[in-house]
């Protein structure tokens, strides 16, 4: 049985792994096959997962006297409430758990984001060091002071400006925002290369991937390859069939 | 073959896409099959992460938290398998959440991976606990902040109360927690945990994110909210290095290399053709 589920569960994973691949040749019924049976399973899993999840925290604690039971009772009408989004006649309703997600959201970020994400930053950037440190690093830290001060500048729009001044500043800022861009492109770069390489690892079977993919791999891109053909064909000789 | 009125500069500039996609599957799979062992030059901020963890008190308190699904295994999960292993060779208690409904699909096959009873001989429920999943993204984060206890109230293996694992006496809110490891990708991820972690309890964060998250997460090391960073499987690879346990990281390594290799040649050929054609038309 153990086999079974290993080499199943291998089988399924080359296939669907090469079938999302196939789409990197044109969409084709092996692509829109996977990319179904994505959504399908990923829908039925965070469904049966939220199950799982309140079955196993609350199992136990249905009791009107257990803490809490009535607001999680409470919590949980709201969560239906969702559901009114497919009704036209009762669509107001959905926006009730709408307002309430995205105002403890909103208020819970805006408790702490100017500290967090605003005003520790300009300290950390108003702090840096150009004295007492070596001669790189304040040469690095007085660079990023500078492009810091001429980005800003570079937005400040209720200034016109005209003055000659301002030339080289814009300059020095676009130079400074190309460079970011430059590096979070290469990044994702980096990110898309690593999440194909992991791809590849898996076909591969590279431990601790099951090395029964290794088997799988040439014969499925083999069968893939060979009816993605022949759908190109097919598709073709229908298209001239017509004209 | 350059059709009638159609240079080779034109060609360079529009190469088929599935051309450029076979030539990856060409410079990828080799080095996967059999390495060549480029070095790998080890970055301050990879030290950082590394020196964080080996510094931390016996007895300290970490959480680890598992903001990412399946679809970032590729470049999250050789980063957290080195992470648990470092976790578990130390005298550091930690606890194992999940932000993300797939987080603890990906946490499980680390732990059965590890079988850390038997490797390190940690005792699950007072040197570890697997928490789960926590729904709700940064209302959850806010609310395990304040009460873990109460916000996750069973454990996700064995499925009881939480209140009755040792480790838990001393893991109750994030104020008893020296430092939290968040493995992310995107949304809820580190800026949340930052805002939720940081800012109220002031817990020191450590970030192994998707490369793609680096230059969102950078801003937190410079302000030292976040003590070390490691952004993708290029610092995966550095940090296994420093652990001394080469594996997934390390042995995609070389294909990093080539596959960017063969990105700056791609870059390089198609700005050949735009400055060439330029020139052309200037003359």
């Amino acid at each position: 049985m153990s086999d079974f589920t290993t080499y199943f569960g291998a089988f399924l994973g080359v296939l669907f792994t090469l079938a999302v691949y196939s789409f990197l040749y044109r969409e084709n019924p092996w692509s829109r096959l996977a990319e179904h049976m994505f959504i399908g399973s990923a829908i039925g899993y965070g469904i049966a997962y939220d199950l799982d999840w309140m079955r196993s925290q609350w199992e136990g604690r249905w009791s009107l006297t257990s803490t809490g039971v009535t607001a999680f009772a409470f919590a949980l009408l709201l969560g239906l409430l969702w559901y009114f989004r497919f009704s036209r006649k009762y669509f107001w309703l959905y926006r009730i758990p709408l307002a309430i997600i995205t105002g403890t959201g909103l208020g819970l970020a805006f408790r702490t984001v100017v500290f967090a994400q605003l005003l520790t930053q300009v300290k950390a950037t108003a702090g840096i060091q150009l004295v007492g440190v070596d001669a790189w690093t304040a040469f690095n830290n007085l660079l990023s002071a500078v492009m810091v001060v001429c980005v800003l500048l570079y937005f400040t729009f209720t200034v016109r400006q005209t003055h000659p001044v301002w030339k080289p500043i814009n300059v020095f800022a676009r130079y400074t925002m190309m460079a970011g861009f430059g590096a979070a492109y290469g990044y994702t770069i980096l990110t898309r290369m690593s999440l194909y390489i992991g791809r590849c690892q898996f076909l591969l079977g590279v431990p601790p991937y099951a090395p029964e993919n290794k088997t799988f791999f040439p014969w499925i891109a083999l069968l893939i390859l060979v009816t993605l053909i022949g759908y190109d064909l097919y598709v073709k000789s229908r298209a001239s069939a017509k004209t | 073959m350059v059709a009638e009125g159609e240079t080779i500069w034109d060609k360079l500039e529009n190469i088929d896409r599935r051309i450029l996609y076979l030539l990856i599957w060409i410079v990828v799979l080799p080095p996967l099959i059999s390495p060549i062992g480029l070095p790998i030059s080890i970055s301050p901020s990879t030290v950082a992460y590394y020196e964080a963890i080996e510094k931390l008190p016996p007895g300290s308190m970490v959480v680890v938290s598992f903001d990412f699904g399946l679809s970032a295994l590729g470049e999250l999960y050789p980063i957290a398998v080195a992470t648990f292993h470092h976790l578990f060779s130390r005298p550091v208690k930690f606890a194992i959440i999940a932000t993300w409904n797939e987080g603890p699909i990906v946490a499980k096959m680390i732990i059965d991976k590890l079988n850390p009873e038997q490797t390190y001989h940690k005792v699950y429920g007072e040197d570890w606990i697997f928490l789960g999943w926590a729904p709700g993204g940064e209302q959850a984060m806010a609310a395990l902040g304040r009460d873990i206890w109460g916000t996750i109230t069973k454990d996700y293996i064995y499925k009881k109360p939480v209140s009755q694992y040792p480790i838990m006496q001393h893991l109750k809110s994030a104020k008893d927690v020296d430092i939290l490891i968040s493995l992310e990708t995107g949304t809820p991820g580190a800026d949340e945990w930052v805002r939720q972690w940081w800012e109220p309890y002031h817990v020191p964060m450590l970030v192994a994110c998707i490369g793609v998250m680096a230059p969102t997460v950078a801003p937190y090391v410079q302000a030292g909210q976040c003590l070390g960073l490691l952004p993708g499987l290029r610092a995966g690879a550095e940090y296994e290095k420093l652990l001394g346990r080469p594996e997934l990281a390390t042995a995609a390594a070389d294909a990093i290399s080539t596959s960017h290799i063969l990105v700056l040649a791609f870059v390089i050929i198609g700005n050949i053709g735009y400055f060439a054609k330029r020139r052309r038309r200037m003359e």
